[in-house]
């Protein structure tokens, strides 16, 4: 498994966690998640403003009976936190959380936002998992989307370059 | 009008399609004028109605949605609007009770009350079929045309705010699980 397919395994494994509506705002290392999600015709994908409203979004299509995911970067997780406490864990709505680890080990020019991001996601309670390698991509992300709805709470997976085959 | 006079002009209107209320003012009247199966109550997530209701009409998109905002809560999220515009939701109708003012933490003026023109916003964001109204007779009409023809729809009913109805108590959890349940 190269990197660079990377994005194409992350889509194969929302799929088959049964994910069919996904919200998303862009960051330079997930455009080819986001674009391989746009255009998959079994998933209802909606371009976001600003992330909180993906919350809100992820909630409201929840209740419609879809299973959910949101994909962003760490900075727009951090816009998001009212919405995810107020909103996803005091109503205790499943979503997947898709976040891009800026600012993580070998990256530049992120350093705070990468050292305030796990501390943040504990602080809320919201369980999360590193995915580094290749190999561990379905697994942590069919996990992530059963513990989610089992649990009925937001689950976050961290997504590294090593996984979206941006790594320099 | 005052609010509630509405939203008893809107449940006039309705069945069984889900309602989602905004925090504070529209909750508690919505659920003083009659609690339903299909009514959501949120609580806290301010800003959040008009997001949570665009979800809800995109995974329900063979029924009406109709969304109770307030002009402070949109002006937090006015992204929202554009979202929905690029969504085009037919089944989306959003309207916004605009009392000018926050009204659960002491009635300070919002900007909605120097000028802002939340319809033209709405218009701008690229959301067409957009109506202001101010009387009841206004918004009676203005309902009517959004339940019977396709949106998203967008109104702004301008209200005056006169009396308080208590906070009620809503069970979070049953509320979500009635509503969840009134889909199937």
């Amino acid at each position: 498994m190269a990197p660079e397919d990377g994005p194409k395994i992350i889509l194969e494994s929302m799929k088959e966690a049964g994910i069919n509506f996904v919200t998303s705002l862009p960051d330079f290392n997930l455009a080819k998640l986001i674009e391989l999600v746009d255009g998959d015709p079994e998933i209802k994908h909606v371009a976001l403003c600003r992330e909180e409203e993906g919350i809100g979004l992820c909630t409201g299509a929840y209740m419609g009976g879809k299973t959910t995911a949101i994909i962003m970067q760490n900075g727009g997780f951090l816009n998001s936190c009212n919405g995810l406490t107020t909103t996803a864990l005091n109503f205790n709505i499943p979503m997947l959380l898709m976040i891009y680890y800026a600012g993580d080990i070998g990256d530049e020019g992120f350093s705070t936002l990468g050292s305030v991001t796990e501390p943040v996601l504990s602080g809320l309670g919201i369980r999360y998992y590193v995915l580094r390698k290749m190999d561990e991509i379905k697994n942590t992300i069919k996990g992530a989307t059963l513990l989610a709805t089992d649990s009925r709470r937001p689950v976050a997976v961290l997504l590294t370059k090593n996984v979206l085959g941006t790594r320099r | 009008m005052e609010r509630p006079e509405g939203i008893r002009v809107v449940l006039s209107r309705l069945k069984n399609e889900p309602v989602i209320a905004n925090l504070g003012l529209a909750t508690f009247d919505l659920f003083a004028l009659g609690d339903r199966r299909s009514n959501l109550y949120t609580w806290g997530g301010m800003g959040m109605v008009s997001s949570i209701g665009l979800g809800v009409a995109l995974a329900a998109p063979e029924r009406k949605v109709i969304v109770m905002d307030g002009d402070g809560s949109l002006l937090m999220n006015l992204g929202s609007l554009a979202t929905i515009a690029r969504q085009q939701p037919p089944n989306l109708v959003h309207i916004v009770w605009d009392n000018q003012q926050w009204g659960e933490t002491g009635g300070q003026p919002t900007h909605t009350s120097t000028g802002t023109d939340l319809a033209a916003v709405a218009k701008g964001a690229g959301i067409a079929r957009v109506a202001s109204v101010s009387s009841l007779k206004a918004l009676e009409e203005a309902v009517d045309q959004a339940m019977a023809e396709d949106g998203p729809w967008f109104i702004v009913a301008k209200v005056e705010e006169k009396r308080r109805v208590p906070c009620p108590e809503v069970m979070i959890e049953e509320n979500l699980v009635r509503f969840r349940n009134a889909f199937d």
